[in-house]
Parts: structure tokens; C-alpha cells; sequence
């Protein structure tokens, strides 16, 4: 019997760009995001994005994670990780904190890995003078 | 007070036991109530707007999917209550909403555990389950923000309450896609190839795209491209260019423990 937990919450909804399916525009999605189409524009997401062998992107790309077995045509900023497969081939910039590149994977664009995560503004406090 | 409508087929006389059965739990349980028939003559929609008119009343729909999805656009927006006896095994609302066939069904009918859901509507006609259409044909345009070009994909459902039949997009993982969410603001349009039956082949339905929006434009590719929008799996059609959207309307209804919702 399958149970009431097995239900889609839209936060972590995974959208998935199917092999027969070409998305063109501002793409912004709620969860992970699985592309094995064709994707034009830009993608932005909170969560992760996973690009499958055959999938081509040619769009900038914002996410946590980026894992990437196609092609990626922009650059990618990403907050923590990019997993390049031995499929991948990216031509544009990196921007992340961790990079994993397999042996085989094409990487065309300049590249900043580590340093400091983008720092959220401290709030500001008033003082009584 | 609860109204009971029956589907027009359960005249039939294979079906006498079963509704004999359902009447003697309904009994039971004390939840017996008054009994409206339909036919040729009577549509659901006449008959769930004519009992509306009572004071919070519970109607019960006794047969299919259909009937069941026709009895709940038709209650959108009264302060009506939508309870459901299947009594076909293979319903998939029954198992959606968690209710058990035939008699058993009772029990939840009289436990009376009640859900708001929501409705999606296509040009202003509102449907409960999903709509379906050719995807060949189509343009879809999500949310004002980006265009869906369906290349290979040959058809196309746009899902507010029904199962998700998907196939699995990465194989380690373990997908728990088993139903829409009709509470929340968003529609799931899935993507694929249908199923096929031809003498003995049988092809199983492949959908391989799922997406999830609030507002969607249908339009055809060419002017001159005729599609037919189908509406809960039923004969209902209407025509794109056509736009879909949650409504603001819900209806309250009846839901088991068991619940995929």
C-alpha cells in the first residue's frame, strides 16, 4: 500500500526537462532540477541541478549543486559543488566552492574554485549616541 | 443530510449484489440518506446543482471516475460535501483519495474525514482531475516566463489531482512521484509518449517530463493546427488556444486514512 508521505510538496518537486522536450525562456524552478532535453535562456534554482548525458544547456546557470554529464554552453555559479563527468562538456566560467572533474570531461572558460562563499550582508544595527 | 447519486450503469444487473450491499452498510452505519438516479435524461451536474440548494448537504457519488469528477466541477465553490463509493476496482480517484470499493467504502463515507481541494480550469471551465491533448501540435507557454516546444514528445497531460504514472528519471534514485498535489497553487504538466494497444502489441505509456506551474498558454504551432483539449478523461473537449490555471474555488471532500494527498 503506498502511503500519504508519497505525495509532490512544490519545495522539493524535482522538474525534469524530458528528451523530447526543447525549454526556452527565464527558467526558474522550485527543487532539483534534471535536464535530458534542451534547455535556452538561463536556470536558476535553490536546489540542485543535474544535467544527464545527451541534455544540452545552453544557458547560465545559478544552483547549489551542479552536476553535469552534457553539454553546458554559459556560465555556471554554483554555492557548493560542480561534478563534471566524463561525458561533460562545458564551455563557459566556473564559480563554485569544490570542483570535480572525471577524466574525459571538456572544460573551456576560466575558472574560481573555493575562497570566500558569498557573504550575506550583516545586518545593521543602530546605535544610541 | 446525505444524498446518495447513482451512476447510471449500476442499473445494470450484474451490479444489483454489490448496491444491495452498499445499501446495507449505508444502514448500519446510519448515514442512509436520500437516493438520485442518473440517466439519459438527467445529467450529474442538474442533479448535484439541484441538491446543493439544501442546507451543507453531503452528496455521494456511487459508480466511476468520471461521474465522480463531473459531481465535483459541478459542486465548486457551495458549502457541499463530496463523498464517493467506487465500484470499479481499477479507480484511480478510489485509490488517490484512499477509498477502499464497493462497501467498504462506507466506513469512510460515515468517518467523514474531510480535505479542501482545489480545481484547475482551462478558458474558465473548470477540471478536477487532468486535461490531455497532442502534443505534436502545441506550444506551451509556462508562467509568462518560458516556452515548452514539445520535439519528440507526442503527448501532453496537465494534471490537478490524478496519479503520476512517470518514469524514472535517474535509476539510483528513489522516486516517490505517486500523486499530484491539488492543495497547492500549482498545476504538473507531464510529458511523453502514450500507451499503445494494436491486436497483441501493447506499448506502456512513457512520460519523461514533468514540469510545475501556475499559469499555462496553450497555443497551436501553425493557426491552421486544430487541438482538442480533453477534459478529465471524458467525452468534454474544448479547443486551443487555450489558457490553464488553478482556480480560486475548492471543494471539501470525503478522503480516507490511506490517502495519497
Amino acid at each position: 500500500m503506498l502511503g500519504k508521505n508519497q505525495k509532490i510538496k512544490p519545495e522539493d518537486a524535482e522538474t525534469i526537462i524530458g528528451a523530447g522536450v526543447k525549454v526556452d525562456g527565464t527558467f526558474t524552478a522550485f527543487g532539483n532540477v534534471i535536464v535530458k532535453g534542451q534547455l535556452l535562456g538561463s536556470l536558476k534554482t535553490e536546489s540542485d541541478v543535474s544535467i544527464k548525458e545527451g541534455g544540452s544547456v545552453d544557458a547560465d546557470i545559478k544552483a547549489k549543486n551542479a552536476s553535469i554529464a552534457g553539454k553546458v554552453d554559459g556560465n555556471l555559479e554554483v554555492n557548493q559543488k560542480i561534478q563534471l563527468a566524463n561525458s561533460a562538456k562545458v564551455t563557459g566560467d566556473i564559480n563554485c566552492q569544490v570542483l570535480s572533474i572525471e577524466e574525459g570531461a571538456i572544460l573551456q572558460g576560466n575558472c574560481k574554485v573555493g575562497g570566500e562563499k558569498n557573504a550575506t550582508p550583516e545586518p545593521e544595527v543602530e546605535t544610541e549616541e | 443530510m446525505y444524498f446518495y447519486i447513482y451512476d447510471s450503469f449500476l442499473q445494470e444487473k450484474k451490479y444489483k449484489r454489490t448496491i444491495s450491499k452498499i445499501e446495507t452498510r449505508l444502514a448500519t452505519l446510519d448515514i442512509s440518506g436520500s437516493k438520485r438516479r442518473l440517466t439519459a435524461l438527467k445529467s450529474v451536474q442538474e442533479i448535484v446543482r439541484s441538491l446543493s440548494k439544501n442546507e451543507s448537504p453531503t452528496i455521494v457519488v456511487i459508480g466511476n471516475d468520471q461521474t465522480f469528477c463531473k459531481a465535483a466541477t459541478a459542486m465548486a465553490g457551495t458549502d457541499s460535501v463530496l463523498g464517493f463509493i467506487p465500484v470499479k476496482k481499477d479507480s484511480e480517484m478510489a485509490k488517490i483519495l484512499g477509498i477502499p470499493v464497493n462497501e467498504y467504502a462506507c466506513d469512510i463515507v460515515s468517518a467523514r474525514r474531510v480535505e479542501k481541494l482545489k480545481f484547475g480550469e482551462v478558458n474558465g471551465k473548470k477540471f478536477f482531475s487532468s486535461i490531455s491533448f497532442n502534443a505534436s501540435k502545441t506550444i506551451l507557454k509556462a508562467d509568462q516566463k518560458y516556452q515548452i516546444i514539445p520535439q519528440k514528445t507526442k503527448k501532453i497531460k496537465i494534471v490537478n489531482l490524478d496519479l503520476l504514472r512517470f518514469n524514472k528519471a535517474d535509476e539510483s534514485e528513489d522516486f516517490k512521484r505517486i500523486a499530484s498535489n491539488p492543495k497547492d497553487d500549482y498545476l504538473e504538466i507531464l510529458m511523453g509518449r502514450p500507451g499503445k494497444k494494436f491486436l497483441f502489441f501493447k506499448r506502456k505509456q512513457e512520460l519523461d517530463s514533468l514540469f510545475f506551474v501556475e499559469k499555462l498558454e496553450i497555443k497551436p504551432k501553425k493557426s491552421k493546427y486544430s487541438v482538442d483539449i480533453n477534459i478529465d478523461k471524458g467525452k468534454d473537449k474544448i479547443q486551443a488556444p487555450a489558457t490553464v490555471n488553478v482556480s480560486n474555488q475548492d471543494i471539501s471532500i470525503i478522503v480516507g486514512k490511506d490517502r495519497l494527498i
